[in-house]
């Protein structure tokens, strides 16, 4: 191994302007890797300055999407307002677009998603911090007052939970939230908000999980062997 | 040699970034630092009526960036201490004045010449605030024992860590002891949990502070006052020195005094 280099990671999306606005060029890599690499991209201060205001072409050369990959970059790029076209592969093939994708999924599959992939953030996010991801979150520190996470999955804390979490983002209602300390004064799952009474009680609760019940978000105990 | 630049910052208004800015650049002055204290508030020029310097004002922060003078000429010695100095900020221009690379440069020459560069930055996260914190190799964010300031002050942490500058460090100011032992202010270790950064100071609520200010004459000079004390500690922390938190006890009126003489059977301060 000695004098070895060890090889640069293939990238798995490219970037690139033109007169006519972005292009996004995925490659044919492993899907939650090439999601996980476009959502960092998209969160890179010099990216958004890049894209704003711009029409967003989406090239996937010889790759073929399933309906649900391609539910999961609409959303994706959704989350960051963008409005995209599909390119295919150069050869105008016409890929579904994001309704068309909704209706190919079968009903019972249309809010469920296994997401392969999370992202982890291993520090504290302070106020106006966020995270946007098309999959699961997981936070190894506080979420302060004032910070933000968007997921279309679960959403882990590590420690407190202030700010406001919106899990299942994409209407995905069996998403979960977990933190070792639910002090948020609001909580999103799927298509549904939950606000913590006005007499809030600081009491020394444990670890506690959010879900969506019979239509409402309620919070209990976070109990491993259920 | 070169001089430490240390920007004062909270996010929110009115919190005490002048006041405190003038304090330590006194307190570090009286230490034999020579201090330059840099108004980075353009078109909200304060500095210099605290410190009690506004009728020497010539040229300003914009006329030493734009050229017009030499940063000589701007600067304004202390009537009291030599080695303080101030360079105030433009009152009639804004803060696109400046931009984030001519501070750096400003700070460069001012490192030169000086110890400490204290730049006093302006409340909120916009251009104002980037151009003051640009050059720092310390940040100090002043809070108050509020929900409001402390959540303002958790963004301001957040946008310094974003911008790589080493951990800033907490001031929490006008702090009211009899207050937190009632229950109805945030005590000192609630606002760290939150903020999770480390304490470089407290500074006790003192009435004196709105006279001193008024006139001119920062509490640092005043040996007695409380939060002229607090002010010292600081200054002598930033040097490196290691200055136990003092425990301030509310005894500013009669009526707590008389409580605490019934309370204990010594008739003293008791434990």
């Amino acid at each position: 191994m000695i004098g070895q280099m060890q090889a640069l990671p293939q990238r798995m999306i490219t970037l690139k302007s033109n007169a006519e606005g972005i292009v996004i060029t995925l490659s044919d890599g492993p899907w939650s890797k090439v999601l996980a690499e476009l959502a960092l991209e998209l969160e890179r201060p010099r990216v958004v300055e890049l894209f704003r205001g711009q029409r967003v072409r989406i090239e996937t050369g010889e790759r073929a999407l399933t309906p649900l990959q391609v539910e999961e970059l609409a959303w994706l790029l959704e989350l960051h307002d963008m409005k995209f076209e599909w390119g295919g592969n150069g050869t105008q093939t016409q890929l579904p677009g994001l309704e068309q994708a909704r209706q190919l999924l079968p009903a019972s599959a249309q809010n469920v998603a296994i997401w392969e992939d999370a992202a982890m953030c291993p520090r504290t996010l302070r106020s106006g911090q966020a995270i946007r991801y098309a999959g699961h979150v997981v936070v190894i520190g506080d979420v302060n007052a004032g910070a933000e996470i968007v997921a279309a999955g679960d959403v882990l804390v590590w420690g407190k939970l202030r700010g406001v979490v919106h899990a299942g983002a994409s209407g995905n209602d069996s998403a979960i939230v977990c933190a070792l300390r639910m002090e948020s004064a609001q909580l999103r799952i799927g298509n549904h908000i939950a606000r913590a009474p006005d007499e809030w009680k600081q009491s020394q609760r444990g670890p506690e999980v959010a879900r969506v019940r019979d239509g409402r978000i309620v919070i209990e105990a976070w109990n491993l062997k259920e | 040699m070169s001089g430490t630049v240390v920007t004062i910052t909270s996010g929110k208004g009115g919190v005490g970034k002048t006041t405190t800015t003038a304090n330590l650049g006194v307190a570090l002055a009286k230490r034999g630092k020579r201090v330059a204290c840099v108004d980075a508030d353009i078109g909200l020029r304060n500095l210099d009526v605290v410190l009690g310097l506004e009728n020497r004002i010539v040229y300003d922060i914009v006329d030493v960036v734009e050229g017009r003078a030499r940063l000589r000429q701007a600067l304004i010695r202390d009537k009291r201490l030599p080695e303080l100095q101030m360079l105030p900020a433009a009152q009639t221009r804004d803060k696109t004045a400046v931009n984030p690379q001519q501070m750096l440069k400003l700070a460069d020459d001012l490192k030169n010449e000086f110890d400490f560069v204290l730049v006093d930055s302006p409340a909120g996260i916009e251009h104002g605030f980037k151009n003051a914190v640009a050059p720092a190799d310390r940040v100090l964010i002043v809070t108050t024992p509020e929900v409001s300031a402390v959540r303002d002050a958790d963004r301001i942490i957040g946008m310094v860590e974003a911008a790589e500058k080493p951990k800033p460090m907490l001031i929490l100011n006008r702090l009211r002891p009899g207050m937190v032992k009632r229950g109805d202010m945030l005590a000192t270790e609630d606002v760290l949990e939150i903020l999770a950064i480390d304490l470089i100071g407290i500074v006790p609520e003192d009435e004196s502070i709105i006279t001193s200010t008024n006139r001119g004459n920062p509490v640092a000079f005043e040996a007695k006052s409380q939060a002229g004390q607090a002010y010292a500690r600081i200054a002598a922390r930033l040097l490196g020195e290691d200055v136990p938190f003092a425990v301030f006890d509310d005894n500013s009126n009669l009526f707590s005094r008389l409580q605490k003489w019934f309370r204990s059977p010594n008739g003293g301060g008791g434990a």
